[in-house]
């Protein structure tokens, strides 16, 4: 298992989630879907750094654990509590400027929750190995 | 990211996202208002990696293009990965893709 990466809470960090999850999943079947879930994990990531707003001194710690079935991250932040159920969902009927990121991340996982534990969120995302042409 | 702008297109590279969106935006924007009623082209096929905050940039062009009676058109990401967040926000069916304008090299 590759080691957790600790992310400093700003957008200019996240460059470092690529690299970290291409050694993650090297090797392991569902390395083709690498592109998929960097965009999932990348959007959750701008989310709580835009939105939940950690502060500075802390990070934004991911561990990544692979089975014969799926990629799946835990993710935990410091940043205000987020319920992402009360977000409302873009109706794509009617295109809008933004709002998409959790629809993205909903669409590529079969597993997205947070729970609120003291002031840390908790994150889990499983991306399951795709049957047929790659997420 | 790298930005070339040409008459009526914007050709864009590399990776798009919240980073650079701010820039992007700023350059989309400009494309529209100088070529305010008329059609114009962003030039995706040389961008390998596009978030929704990138496709928030071309959104926000498109809807100001067609306000002003003109539209974007966007050149398709030739990596299949980039063109991923088109399918699942479901805006492959709400932007028209174009080929690159056979006047200008592609980008790289």
């Amino acid at each position: 298992m590759v080691a957790p990466l600790h992310l400093p809470p700003s957008l200019a960090e996240l460059h470092q989630l690529g690299p970290w999850l291409r050694e993650a999943l090297a090797g392991h079947p569902i390395e083709p879907q690498l592109a998929g879930i960097e965009l999932g994990v990348h959007e959750l990531l701008t989310n709580i750094v835009e939105h939940g707003q950690p502060d500075s001194s802390t990070t934004v710690n991911l561990v990544c654990v692979l089975d014969e079935d799926a990629a799946s991250f835990t993710i935990t932040d410091h940043g205000s509590a987020v319920e992402p159920d009360d977000v409302p969902r873009p109706d794509p009927d009617k295109p809008q400027v933004r709002g998409y990121g959790l629809m993205i991340i909903e669409q590529l996982t079969d597993v997205f929750d947070v729970r609120r534990d003291g002031d840390m969120n908790t994150w889990d995302l499983r991306f399951p190995i795709a049957t047929g042409a790659s997420i | 990211m790298e930005l070339q702008r040409e008459t009526g297109t914007l050709r864009v590279a590399g990776r798009v996202d919240a980073v650079v969106a701010p820039e992007l935006r700023d350059a989309v924007i400009t494309l529209v208002a100088d070529n305010a009623g008329v059609a114009v082209t962003v030039d995706l096929s040389g961008v390998d990696f596009i978030d929704s905050a990138g496709l928030a940039c071309l959104v926000q062009g498109m809807k100001r293009a067609r306000q002003g009676g003109g539209d974007l058109r966007l050149t398709a990401p030739e990596n299949g990965d980039a063109f991923r967040v088109f399918e699942l926000t479901r805006f492959d069916r709400v932007f028209e893709f174009v080929e690159a304008p056979a006047s200008m090299p592609k980008a790289a």
